[in-house]
């Protein structure tokens, strides 16, 4: 094993660790525990900041070894794996340093960041997994890791979401295993590779591959919320927010759609993908995603379900910029999974923070929730900016190039789509943020907690979102620079469009 | 990077500045302070700056290019001075002692940027980038009250600068994509336009401009009005000549049915901030078929551009200064002066010789004969008659305007900014003909025929009966509520779904029991089970149908 093996390595281990170990600390090591979780993450961010100036230079880190044979367990990191990765690093961290806050004085903390580090080990798994059968093995480690955080209150609502969640998700999983197994059967033991996929069809094979194909995307797009596979998303609501913001930003829609893009763009290639015809279906499929979500999220009066609903719908937007075929669409889509995250990763922060600190769940109990809080509201209002898609946030951004996308690859009714989604984005988001900073506030808030001194919350609760609001922003005004997402996504377009 | 360079930065950077400061409560004032003096370097640059000033900033959203170009200039003219008069007119009426004076203040700073970022955007991301400031930090200068009718005005107002920026974003779209044609324009032409207010998209300007308070009504009649329309002159040439001119008359044709319309509904208004909205919707129809003929042929365009940018400079000032007026006292020191000024700048509107009003139609009708649309070139008299009918009107709701409305900037103040706003708009567009015509000499010289006396003195003299017969207690009874054709819709909208934009019904939205049925069917595990096996052999089924195999 060179060197270069040791990073995938670290990068997995500095999650996987600290869950083992918190399983095994006493819940009252707060410190300890929290400083474990803490240490991974920042170990994580940095070694994962020395990886995104590699990959850049042009190096490669991989590690593998031969399971049975013929089937090898491999780790490896490349532009798109990056991607994946320094999103859940980041998010990660954040999100860690708001759950220490928001569940303090809670109990069962241990079973909760125990788990919470595995998720995020089989996440990163999956952002490294060089193979298929290596992403399957991650796949369902976050499947089951995810389980134990969605139930985590316990009452009625949580374990009936949890069930839910792993009737879908399982399903998926199977669709999933078995296009893993009859590929491996038709055409041996095949790697990722990042120009433009592996697969070559032989005619007689076409058929069959075409099935393969469609299974895998079915099966991901369980996770990635697909209509009609979306029901699991919005009843996991009963969760808490740290757990909302993980399932929706950091790890378990991304995975799916990483998955998809993964198969198309590494395993497949964009090329054969198009020609076998199953992306004409995800397009389709994608669009009517797109739509039904913000329409439901129209009626919501749930802050949570809403938001859970405009997931359903944004998280497609990746899935349309895969399914159309041009590389001016995958900047988009690719964009879009890093810029989908930061901005409804604030929106659950903030949401959370309102809760907990105003006891606010309800749309209409938001009236004259800014000027209260303004940090917190103003952070989910440029989020909410943002996810409409107005310039200069980050939405924009991804809008723009799966809009031009669309058109090169000819197909103008999709910006159609992409509009109308805009449209009702700024109808389900725009009375939420004239609710708070237009109305008055009601003489008692529905349930206030006490703050211990000036901050409008506890600062774990208020930082986190300001960070993430500072992204939604900076990635769309500073889109141009060189350390901007959107470089990234051109960086890897670049390669897998490459003749 | 030069200084010129800097100062284009500077102009929509400055006010953004501005308005972080509003984080600590004590800058209010001085940030209040400081509104008349940050568009100063506007006009400074506007007049300055060297010929092709532009600064390009590769790192900023998708790279943006800033600068001056010639329609820009005049642009910036007009727009960084009634930004000055309209800041001096807001710090008089304290703005800082009033509940909700902060937000205002923020929403008024962005929209200042935006507005600034739009005349120096000479590619249309910038242009877009800052449109979109512009549009929704006018609604925060819009809402500045609780109350149903500020709301619903907001409201609406939002619902189709949303609207308008979509379509935009999508001609923008078949911009960078390289698809010009008939959509694209069409696209552009209704985007852009609902700032313009063309029909059928006027219905917001009425009741926005009637509620708003008065610094936000004249910055809205005309500055954030014109954006729209530089939009047009920059951007619709994208679409290729023959798409353009292929809906020039259908321009003509709704720009001139505006200028009617919009006269017609303005008569029948009884607050005199409604009328003088319905009266930008008229000019601004002008404005349109003044476009049309330029988006006819392209040999004209310059010549047309030129018109365009006189026109819009002198209708800015003028109605800024007039929206102004419905705030200022007219009594005590220099108050006598109100009501002269009024009636000068009432007759600038209409076109009665030697004014800015007289040079732009005189202008357009000599490139209406050439483009021998003879219909339209008779028409077009007619818009004096009908605009000195609104003008008689407007000073005769005048007289009964009640005081001023509590709230943010509504204040009736001293008439300082209004005198100083209306002494540029009466003596700027002489300088703005110098400049920009050919001949000036020759236009000039049409002061004294009978053809370019006629239509204003009918319309002067109707107004005048007018004026008698309701001096005699005759009343105008019939009523064209603002919004005109809008309010069908809105009954139908109402009735069809509580529309969720009507923030304050929120808690009893109804819920949709359709949706609801098949999202609970959905769950259920055997239906989902099957409907997944389905899914999955739809897929192979249409993939291999796609590909024939």
């Amino acid at each position: 094993m060179s060197w270069g093996g040791l990073a995938p390595l670290v990068i997995l281990l500095s999650s996987l660790v600290p869950a083992l170990l918190i399983f095994f600390l006493d819940e009252s090591r707060v410190r300890l525990r929290n400083g474990l979780n803490l240490g991974g993450a920042v170990l994580k961010v940095s070694v994962v900041g020395v990886m995104l100036w590699g990959v850049y230079r042009g190096w490669r880190f991989q590690l593998s070894w031969e399971l049975l044979p013929g089937v090898s367990f491999l780790l490896r990191i490349d532009s798109l794996s990056l991607l994946f990765m320094t999103l859940s690093a980041v998010l990660w961290l954040l999100t860690t340093i708001y759950a220490i806050g928001y569940l303090a004085d809670r109990p069962h903390n241990r079973r909760f960041f125990g788990f919470f580090c595995l998720c995020v080990a089989a996440t990163v798994g999956i952002s490294m997994a060089g193979n298929l059968f290596t992403l399957f093995i991650f796949y369902e480690l976050l499947t089951l890791s995810t389980y134990p955080m969605v139930v985590h209150r316990g009452d009625n609502a949580s374990l009936r979401a949890g069930a839910v969640y792993l009737a879908y998700t399982l399903t998926g999983s199977m669709a999933v295993l078995a296009g893993t197994v009859w590929l491996y059967a038709l055409v041996g033991p095949v790697d990722f590779v990042e120009q433009g996929g592996i697969l070559v069809a032989a005619p007689e094979q076409r058929a069959s591959l075409t099935l393969i194909l469609a299974l895998l995307i079915g099966g991901f797009s369980v996770k990635a919320a697909l209509v009609p596979l979306h029901g699991w998303l919005p009843r996991a609501m009963a969760a808490p927010a740290p757990v909302s913001a993980l399932l929706h930003a950091v790890a378990v829609v991304k995975a799916g759609a990483f998955g998809i893009l993964r198969v198309v763009y590494d395993l497949y290639g964009a090329e054969l993908a198009h020609q076998l015809g199953v992306l004409a279906v995800l397009l389709a499929f994608a669009a009517a995603t797109i739509v039904y979500g913000s329409v439901r999220a129209l009626f919501q009066t749930d802050i949570k379900r809403r938001l859970a609903y405009s997931t359903v719908s944004q998280v497609s937007y990746i899935l349309l910029g895969t399914a159309l075929f041009g590389s001016v669409a995958t900047v988009g889509a690719l964009v879009h999974l890093v810029h989908q995250g930061v901005m409804k990763i604030t929106m659950f922060f903030c949401a959370g923070a309102v809760a907990e600190t105003l006891g606010v769940h309800r749309v209409d109990e938001l009236d004259g929730t800014g000027p209260r809080m303004p940090w917190t509201m103003t952070a989910f209002t440029i989020a909410a900016l943002a996810m409409i898609g107005l310039p200069p946030f980050a939405g924009f951004i991804s809008k723009w190039y799966l809009g031009v996308g669309a058109l090169e690859a000819g197909a103008a009714w999709v910006v159609g789509v992409l509009l109308l989604s805009s449209l009702l984005n700024a109808a389900y988001f725009l009375p939420m943020l004239y609710r708070a900073w237009f109305k008055a506030p009601p003489a008692a808030w529905p349930q206030e907690a006490t703050t211990p001194g000036s901050w409008e919350a506890p600062p774990s609760l208020v930082l986190p979102p300001a960070l993430t609001a500072f992204f939604s922003l900076a990635f769309g005004v500073l889109a141009g620079t060189a350390i901007s997402p959107l470089q990234w996504a051109q960086f890897i377009a670049a390669l897998e469009y490459a003749p | 990077m030069n200084l010129w360079a800097g100062t284009i930065l500077l102009l929509p950077l400055a006010p953004l500045l501005v308005a972080v400061m509003l984080v600590r409560p004590k800058a209010l004032r001085l940030a209040t302070g400081l509104l008349p003096l940050l568009p100063l370097p506007g006009v400074l640059a506007a007049f300055a700056a060297p010929e092709a000033t532009s600064i390009e900033l590769s790192a900023l959203v998708l790279g943006l290019t800033l600068g001056l170009d010639q329609a820009g200039r005049v642009f910036l003219i007009f727009t960084a001075m009634i930004w000055c008069a309209v800041g001096w007119h807001l710090w008089l009426t304290r703005p800082w002692e009033e509940k909700g004076g902060r937000r205002f203040l923020f929403c008024y700073l962005v929209a200042m940027s935006g507005n600034f970022g739009v005349l120096l955007s000479l590619e249309y991301i910038a242009y877009y980038v800052f449109f979109s400031m512009l549009s929704f930090a006018a609604y925060g200068i819009v809402v500045t009250r609780d109350d149903e009718a500020v709301r619903k005005a907001g409201r609406l107002y939002l619902a189709l600068a949303i609207l308008g920026e979509m379509a935009m974003l999508g001609g923008f779209m078949l911009a960078a994509a390289g698809v010009a044609g008939l959509s694209m324009v069409l696209l552009l032409y209704f985007g852009m336009g609902v700032k313009h207010a063309v029909l059928p998209l006027h219905v917001w300007l009425p009741r926005a401009h009637g509620t708003a308070p008065t610094p936000a009504s004249a910055l809205l009649s005309s500055t954030l009005l014109k954006a729209g329309l530089l939009g047009w002159m920059r951007f619709m040439p994208l679409a290729g000549n023959e798409a353009l001119s292929a809906f020039a008359a259908p321009m003509l044709v709704l720009g001139l049915g505006a200028a009617f319309y919009g006269a017609l509904c303005g008569v029948l208004q009884d607050r005199p901030k409604m009328l003088l909205g319905y009266s930008s919707v008229s000019q601004m129809g002008i404005a349109t078929a003044a476009f049309a003929i330029a988006a006819a042929s392209s040999a004209v365009w310059e010549a047309v551009a030129a018109l365009l940018l006189l026109f819009v400079l002198h209708h800015a000032l003028v109605k800024a200064a007039l929206f102004l007026s419905t705030g200022v006292r007219r009594r005590g020191a220099s108050g006598g002066w109100v009501w002269p000024v009024l009636l000068l700048l009432s007759l600038a509107l209409v076109g009665v010789p030697g004014t800015g009003g007289y040079f732009a139609k005189a202008m357009l009708e000599s490139r209406l004969e050439q483009w021998g649309v003879g219909w339209a070139y008779q028409l077009l008299p007619l818009t004096s008659i009908a605009t000195a009918l609104l003008m008689a009107r407007f000073l005769w709701l005048m007289r009964h305007e009640p005081g001023a409305y509590p709230g943010v900037a509504q204040a009736h103040v001293s008439p300082a900014p209004f005198l100083a706003l209306s002494v540029l708009a009466l003596l700027l567009p002489w300088g703005v003909l110098f400049v920009v015509h050919p001949q000036p000499l020759e236009v000039v010289s049409g002061l004294v025929t009978l053809k370019s006396w006629l239509p204003p003195t009918v319309g002067m003299v109707l107004g005048l009966i007018g004026w008698w017969l309701a001096l005699r207690g005759l009343t105008l009874s019939w009523r064209v509520p603002p919004g005109d054709i809008v309010l069908p819709l809105e009954h139908a909208l109402e009735r069809l779904v509580h529309w969720p934009l009507r923030a304050p019904r929120m808690p009893n939205l109804p819920r949709l029991p359709q949706p609801d049925r098949v999202e609970t069917a959905l769950r259920r595990f055997s239906v989902l089970g099957i409907c997944y096996l389905l899914l999955l052999l739809v897929f192979a089924v249409l993939a291999g149908a796609l590909r024939g195999f």
